[in-house]
């Protein structure tokens, strides 16, 4: 292919910047032709920053959808809620997709959307972006490699760091299920896929416990404010206030997530911006209904057992971690280390190895990831691959998974089959 | 946990990593490998676990689900050509972790303690392998009469909202790991390691603290466990406390608690309620 993959935004929050940032950086093979966000602001900074002419400027997706189709490929980075709405007129319109997950909170809908892909011939990647980093890929090669015997067990577990919580879960984005997805779907559909993609097994039935337990009213502290300022009685000690946007502005530090409070890169207008919006209500006293801890038990073919924890209450050296056990060895792996600690059990004195997996890691989100997605997207408009190995065809167990294992926590732990919940769901 | 520096704790996640060759050993060919003569395996190593959930928590359990099997540990597992009793001549020896290679490499460095004190009390090689070689220790894993789990996985819905998550799996060799999961704090510990971490949340930029307990816990078994016990044992006779950190109308809980989980695992995952469990022994 010797012309420019041509791609479209429609969403441009913290994800499609990601991913806009990435196809920037391979400005020979991928121009963004058109974006589109219902912020005027965020479509005029990103057509400044990424040079998007003002014609491929629209108010939102659905403004853009109406037109005949602008690009090859489209970035679709909305809201949980709204992919379907975007997607399904995007593959009528023939545009290929990069979809951000959940690809639906409805497994109805995304099975859907795969449906109408298959039958336009269109390409959908989910932005399952774990599969694309070496960290993960490196996993992967070890498992498949045999060296660790047959997987029997894993034990993980998402920290998903109380900051983060607090931020995307408590009072942003995704802190309620009605308007977007639950928990375990919108943070850990990345770690059933996971746990899928490592073990090439498909799930059997799952397990969970789970709750939102602390930010809620009657867990604030005494006399705490409904928004949060320095005034507040529990300012001094409590660990969700908004000191740290403020600490992180005060050293001029306005990265994620505070480019998501306020686009300023100065303290006075980034705290002005922080009091006036949603980043700025107590914890305890927000319309958030999402779990803050759950604890799921996967059973697997082959007898593979999986116990996987999300928590709120974290730290940031906790990352994701995974713990493969195999009959010949076991492998330890945390996102937060970038090595890879592998026991071989050899002939009863155990040999252990440690595996570093890139500076390429490093440089981008998620783990290289955001950047890796897209140079995959690439080799595949060029032919290079045959498929995606996010493709939603592969992408909608993970969702299956992760609906499923709600079903039971919602339910106080109830044993959820797989095969009889997707019977139900029909 | 008791000073409330971690604020109120929602979640633990832990393990036991019994490791392959002490599952080969004691679950396998030896004493714990059959629940009918002794116990199930959540029961046999794990109340350890159950039981210090809930004494380092204070609360009771509510409900629990399990799900695990013996899987590695079977005929249609073993390596082709594998013998029934394990010598250097069988096809498999030099790849296989399970074998006896790990007891005579280890009594030829002459450290004769424990596992190998169980297999034979020679203190010399020769003596110490013609033990080995008559005795249950060199039936090949494979082709022993066990029934023992290799592999287990556990929820536990603790009162307030406490959720455990609990992994004991033979493949796996971090002994046992604990992390402690708090509202304005995290602690994580390695019995192996003998340190405590400590995260705290403060005003939102975190503070670390580690705190050693190696100097207690190197001289005996158990971590020190095992003198401790008797020393308390001791005091308790002379009247210098008045109830034993362990006495058994405290310990029976985690017998319970195994139990039921034993009941989940049998159910193929099924959730069983500790009241309702209690309720069908009676």
């Amino acid at each position: 292919m010797s012309k420019k993959l041509t791609v479209a935004f429609a969403g441009l929050g913290s994800r499609g910047n990601a991913y806009a940032e990435s196809c920037a950086l391979m400005s020979d093979k991928i121009e963004i032709v058109a974006c589109a966000d219902i912020i005027p602001g965020k479509v005029t900074r990103f057509a400044e920053k990424y040079g998007v002419p003002a014609e491929g400027c629209y108010s939102s997706a659905e403004e853009m959808l109406q037109k005949d189709r602008l690009a090859d490929v489209m970035f679709i980075c909305t809201m949980d809620k709204q992919h379907y709405g975007h997607a399904i007129p995007a593959l009528e319109k023939d545009y290929h997709l990069v979809l951000e997950k959940p690809i639906s909170t409805d497994l109805r809908e995304c099975t859907e959307i795969a449906r109408v892909a298959n039958e336009r011939d269109r390409k959908v990647i989910v932005c399952h972006t774990m599969r694309y980093t070496p960290f993960a890929r490196k996993i992967k090669e070890i498992i498949d490699s045999g060296v660790l015997g047959k997987v029997l067990s894993i034990q993980a577990s998402e920290g998903v760091t109380f900051w983060h919580q607090a931020h995307s879960f408590v009072r942003g984005n995704w802190r309620n299920s009605d308007e977007t997805s639950p928990m375990i779907l919108q943070k850990c559909c990345h770690d059933m896929d996971m746990f899928l993609w490592l073990t090439g097994k498909h799930c059997k039935s799952v397990s969970s416990f789970g709750e939102l337990s602390h930010f809620k009213a009657e867990c604030a502290p005494e006399g705490a404010h409904e928004r949060c300022s320095e005034e507040c009685p529990a300012y001094a000690t409590c660990p969700y206030s908004i000191e740290r946007y403020l600490h992180h502005a005060k050293e001029g530090s306005f990265s994620w997530p505070l480019d998501v409070v306020s686009p300023a890169t100065n303290y006075d207008d980034f705290r002005r911006d922080l009091l006036a919006g949603p980043y700025s209500r107590c914890v305890y006293h927000c319309d958030n209904n999402v779990v803050d801890h759950q604890v799921v038990n996967l059973q697997f073919e082959d007898d593979l057992t999986i116990s996987f924890s999300m928590c709120a209450f974290t730290n940031g050296s906790c990352g994701r971690r995974l713990h493969i056990m195999g009959t010949h060895g076991d492998l330890i792996a945390c996102t937060e280390d970038k090595q890879l600690k592998v026991n071989l059990f050899r002939r009863g004195i155990e040999e252990v190895q440690y595996v570093d997996t890139g500076a390429l890691t490093d440089a981008f989100g998620h783990g290289g990831g955001d950047y890796i997605l897209v140079e995959d997207l690439v080799s595949l408009f060029e032919g290079k691959c045959a498929e995606s190995v996010t493709s939603i065809n592969d992408s909608v167990e993970s969702h299956v998974v992760s609906l499923a294992v709600e079903a039971s926590r919602v339910s106080g732990g109830c044993l959820v089959k797989i095969d009889e919940y997707l019977k139900e769901i029909k | 946990m008791d000073s409330g520096m971690l604020g109120k704790i929602y979640s633990i996640q832990a393990c036991e990593g019994v490791g392959y060759w002490h599952m080969a050993h004691s679950f396998v060919r030896g004493n714990w490998r059959n629940s009918d003569e002794t116990s199930p395996m959540i029961l046999q190593k794990c109340c350890h676990d159950m039981d210090i959930f809930l004494w380092l928590t204070g609360k009771h359990c509510k409900s629990v689900s399990s799900f695990g099997h013996l899987s590695h540990f079977k005929p249609e597992c073993a390596p082709e050509g594998a013998h029934e009793h394990c010598t250097e001549e069988c096809p498999a020896y030099a790849t296989c972790p399970y074998s006896i290679e790990r007891y005579l490499h280890h009594a030829r460095n002459n450290c004769f303690g424990w596992p190998l004190d169980v297999v034979s009390p020679a203190t010399n090689y020769d003596d110490f392998r013609r033990d080995l070689l008559a005795g249950p220790y060199s039936r090949c894993v494979y082709h022993c009469d066990n029934n023992v789990v290799d592999h287990q996985v556990v929820n536990l819905q603790f009162e307030d909202d406490l959720t455990l998550s609990f992994s004991m799996s033979a493949f796996d060799q971090r002994g046992r790991n604990t992390a402690v999961m708090g509202t304005e704090g995290f602690i994580s510990s390695t019995t192996d390691e003998s340190t405590i971490r400590v995260v705290k949340y403060n005003q939102g930029i975190e503070s670390y603290e580690e705190f050693n307990t190696e100097a207690e816990t190197d001289q005996f078994g158990h971590g020190g466990g095992d003198y401790i016990l008797v020393k308390e044992l001791v005091d308790l006779l002379n009247g210098e406390v008045s109830v034993a950190s362990t006495c058994i109308d405290d310990s029976v809980e985690s017998h319970i608690v195994a139990l039921a989980v034993e009941k989940s695992r049998e159910l193929g995952g099924e959730l069983v309620h500790i009241n309702d469990y209690v309720k069908t022994l009676n």
